[in-house]
């Protein structure tokens, strides 16, 4: 049942998305298991993760357009699936595959779109339409991906909503375009507006989320601040020591261990927890420690560690040597 | 030509059933007619007086042509089947021709196939052997029906000729036209006016018996006279030429245009949208207003034609042409519900309407606006069908106590078209992939009107067309417990779609 009950609450919550342990299948197939995602009030969120995790899912689910097996979730305090209206009064909405009407031309596309979210700043979208560099007047079956793409952003952007759910929104945008897309968001969160954003572009997520979470087969791998995640992927060090550092290899932290003689001296290279690296410098300063370059994970490494299956947010140790 | 055969593969694997459904059916028809006619003209006079009838009727010059060896049985065959096969036939050639030349570039699969080691124009080639193929199992299916029928086998063969060369220069129409313009939709609508402009243009030349003959390929089809002791070669030779020629042309443009364009620019549409854009009312207005106005359009041209000829063609009694007009207008206007029906799920399975439903919109408002859309299509049809039948059947009669009557039977057989749209939109509410089941009930109640008595269906055949529910209004009484009965359950039907279509997933969004 849907209840158009009003817009804002009188006791603002706190969370713009509380959503807990979901569940959805399809047939035999597990899109959501025991998900489960918290974005705050006026946060910019990341969504991430490999193909088929769940992202669009959990968007879908969030916008009361699928009907959750299991779970809670909640929009600024609304229940997504009994208060879908009241939800989309506060929600603006930008799908990763956008379809538009044929027979309609861009600026029609846009303004329909308005519309039927409850109007918007006409100011504001013909601003967007300028700054996306968008040709209105032309029928959206001419359109190639990034401007169907660009009539979703204008539409979205043009609508002073209290959250953006935005599922891989520029996808098929150009560089130019995609700076455009990180000036509007950057001007969102400034007005302290919660945006949810769905993409595969790291450093997109790098430049503009203040938290991040990961899924993957339904299930929440990691929620956290891109710091934090970072502290929690291993660090690469390489060490150039007199002696070959021997204990190393009995150390149960360290990961990808390789050593070889380099001038009469040893070159060795491995991976290691950031909380364990107080545990390796005694060996490696007992070995005759000459250089050291200590590398954080970089981005793709975090992502990468999170999404490949089987592999778990903490490491586990594994060493060679040669 | 480096492809085709993996091209034409893939069409065929993709798409059989527009192979072997069109072919069916039109075996089937021809069938259903050959075996009837044997046993409505048994012998020399039986003969004698339909070729009387039909030389003199103008009804029959209108919607069949020109009849040739009328005192043979293979004659008045192929006059008998012309009112169907004239229309039929080149509807859904140009419809085969552009679905296979045309659909999966539509659909963006062409990308892809044609990224690969294959030649530019193989997929065009490839559809248009895809649309031979279909030609010709429809001919050799029917030149079976009428040799198992116990027809001349010679006149049979180039009567299966004559409609496969037929067949044929409609499906290289739509595949020239699905060359021409941008997309499937506006290639169909073009051919389709094609057609429609050398079916009246075969209908003047007709009934004004002027002579030419040569000028539509509409009229080719009588003169190939296939049960005629020599058949002249002319009309078989211009099928040819002009197959070539239009499959030709669509190669040639093939060469021309972008994949996903056509070789005219698209206009430029206006930047803002007008003040009645504003909800999803006027927004499924706007997607299905081209569909209805099309349907409203050719079945308005045929209801006023078909009442205006109805005491020419009462060889059968007028009051039984009457019944079966009043039926036609409720068949149409029951498919104008349909199509509307199954605008609103291709927004569903676009993705569309869950784009529409993140805004403001509630599930209910959308799927309730879709369905007073749908029941208005039906309703306006009926009424302006009931109109123009009935000027149509005034004018000829000078009678305009007519009009009231048409309008009254009209309006009585209003239920049974509401309720076939019911039928599609409630299947729709369950997934949105079904309204076109509702399709075979069109499809069913145009056989039961224009066939039943010669298929001898039986009663319970024929009730299931809910056509035949409210009776062959206005011969009989108008039966107001099977309009009532059929108002309750479109009720019901409506109700059950609400619920269902709030309560269920979004194929797409």
């Amino acid at each position: 049942m849907q209840h158009d009950t009003s817009g804002k609450a009188g006791s603002e919550p706190h969370l713009a998305i509380e959503a807990i342990d979901l569940r959805k299948s399809f047939g035999a197939t597990r899109a959501l298991d025991g998900f489960s995602l918290t974005v705050a009030a006026g946060e910019v969120h990341g969504f991430l993760g490999p193909n088929g995790a769940g992202k669009s899912t959990t968007i879908r689910a969030l916008l009361g357009q699928l009907r959750l097996n299991g779970g809670e979730c909640r929009i600024f305090g609304h229940d997504c699936w009994q208060e879908s209206v009241a939800v989309h009064r506060r929600v603006a909405y930008v799908p990763g595959d956008v379809a538009l009407w044929d027979g309609l031309s861009g600026g029609e596309s846009i303004d329909v779109l308005m519309r039927l979210q409850g109007g918007g700043d006409r100011r504001r979208r013909d601003e967007l339409v300028d700054r996306f560099e968008l040709d209105v007047s032309k029928r959206t079956r001419s359109y190639s991906k990034g401007n169907r793409q660009k009539v979703a952003l204008v539409a979205a952007f043009a609508k002073d909503a209290d959250l953006y759910l935005l599922d891989e929104p520029t996808s098929g945008l150009d560089p130019l375009m995609e700076e455009a897309f990180q000036q509007t968001v950057r001007e969102i969160k400034q007005s302290g507006k919660s945006i949810l954003l769905s993409s595969h572009i790291l450093s997109q997520v790098e430049a503009l989320c203040d938290r991040l979470t990961i899924i993957r087969r339904g299930q929440t791998v990691a929620s956290d601040t891109l710091e934090q995640l970072r502290g929690r992927t291993t660090l690469q060090v390489l060490a150039t020591t007199e002696r070959s550092p021997e204990a190393l290899l009995k150390s149960g932290n360290v990961l990808h261990l390789v050593s070889e003689d380099v001038g009469g001296r040893t070159k060795t290279s491995f991976q290691v927890p950031p909380t364990a690296l107080n545990d390796v410098m005694p060996v490696l300063v007992g070995a005759g420690l000459t250089g050291l370059t200590v590398a954080p994970p970089s981005l793709d490494e975090v992502f990468l560690s999170n999404y490949r299956e089987g592999v778990e947010p903490e490491p586990e140790p594994v060493a060679s040597a040669r | 030509m480096k492809g085709l055969a993996r091209t034409t593969g893939v069409l065929l694997r993709t798409m059989w059933l527009w192979v072997v459904v069109p072919a069916v059916v039109i075996a089937g028809l021809v069938w259903s007619a050959a075996a009837s006619i044997q046993d409505m003209y048994p012998d020399e006079a039986h003969r004698l007086a339909y070729a009387e009838v039909v030389t003199d009727s103008v009804a029959v010059r209108v919607f069949q042509g020109r009849g040739y060896d009328l005192t043979s049985i293979g004659g008045i065959f192929a006059q008998e089947t012309a009112v169907v096969i004239l229309f039929l036939v080149p509807l859904v050639g140009v419809y085969v021709g552009i679905r296979f030349t045309r659909w999966l570039e539509d659909k963006n699969y062409l990308d892809i196939i044609t990224a690969g080691t294959i030649s530019r124009l193989a997929p065009t080639v490839g559809g248009l052997c895809c649309g031979a193929l279909t030609c010709l199992l429809a001919s050799v299916l029917s030149f079976a029906a009428l040799v198992a029928s116990g027809y001349d086998t010679v006149g049979s063969a180039l009567w299966a000729l004559a409609l496969l060369l037929f067949f044929l220069w409609a499906v290289s129409l739509g595949a020239l036209a699905g060359q021409l313009f941008r997309n499937s939709a506006e290639a169909t609508f073009a051919a389709v006016a094609v057609v429609i402009g050398f079916y009246l243009l075969r209908s003047a030349i007709d009934v004004r018996s002027w002579d030419a003959v040569w000028s539509t390929p509409l009229s080719w089809l009588a003169e190939t006279k296939p049960f005629a002791e020599t058949p002249p070669a002319w009309p078989y030779l211009l099928f040819g030429a002009a197959i070539a020629g239009q499959a030709l042309l669509g190669i040639f443009f093939a060469t021309k245009r972008d994949l996903g364009g056509g070789m005219f620019a698209a206009s430029a549409g206006p930047r803002e949208a007008g003040a009645t854009l504003v909800g999803p009312r006027t927004l499924l207005l706007r997607l299905v207003r081209g569909a209805t106005l099309a349907v409203l359009l050719a079945g308005g041209a045929v209801a006023f034609t078909f009442g205006f000829f109805a005491k020419d063609m009462a060889t059968d009694g007028l009051t039984a042409r009457i019944v079966l007009l009043v039926q036609l207008n409720a068949i149409v206007a029951a498919a104008a519900g349909v199509l509307v029906s199954m605008a609103f799920s291709r927004e569903e399975l676009s993705g569309r309407t869950g784009r529409v439903l993140a805004g403001l919109p509630t599930r209910t408002r959308w799927q309730a606006n879709g369905i007073v859309i749908a029941f208005a299509a039906v309703i306006t049809t009926q009424l302006a069908l009931a109109c123009l039948s009935g000027l149509g059947l005034s004018l000829s009669l000078d009678d305009w106590s007519r009009f009231g009557e048409a309008l009254r039977s009209n309006a009585q057989q209003l239920p049974a078209a509401l309720l076939i749209a019911a039928l599609s939109l409630a299947l729709g509410s369950l997934d949105a992939r079904l309204p076109a089941l509702a399709w075979t009930l069109v499809a069913w109640a145009a056989v039961v009107a224009l066939r039943a008595d010669m298929l001898q269906l039986s009663e319970g055949l024929r009730h299931i067309s809910p056509v035949e529910w409210t009776g062959k209004v206005p011969v009989d009484s108008w039966s107001a417990t099977a309009s009532a009965g059929m108002v309750a359950v479109i009720v019901v039907l409506m109700g059950l779609a609400l619920v269902v279509f709030r309560r269920r997933d979004l194929a797409k969004g």
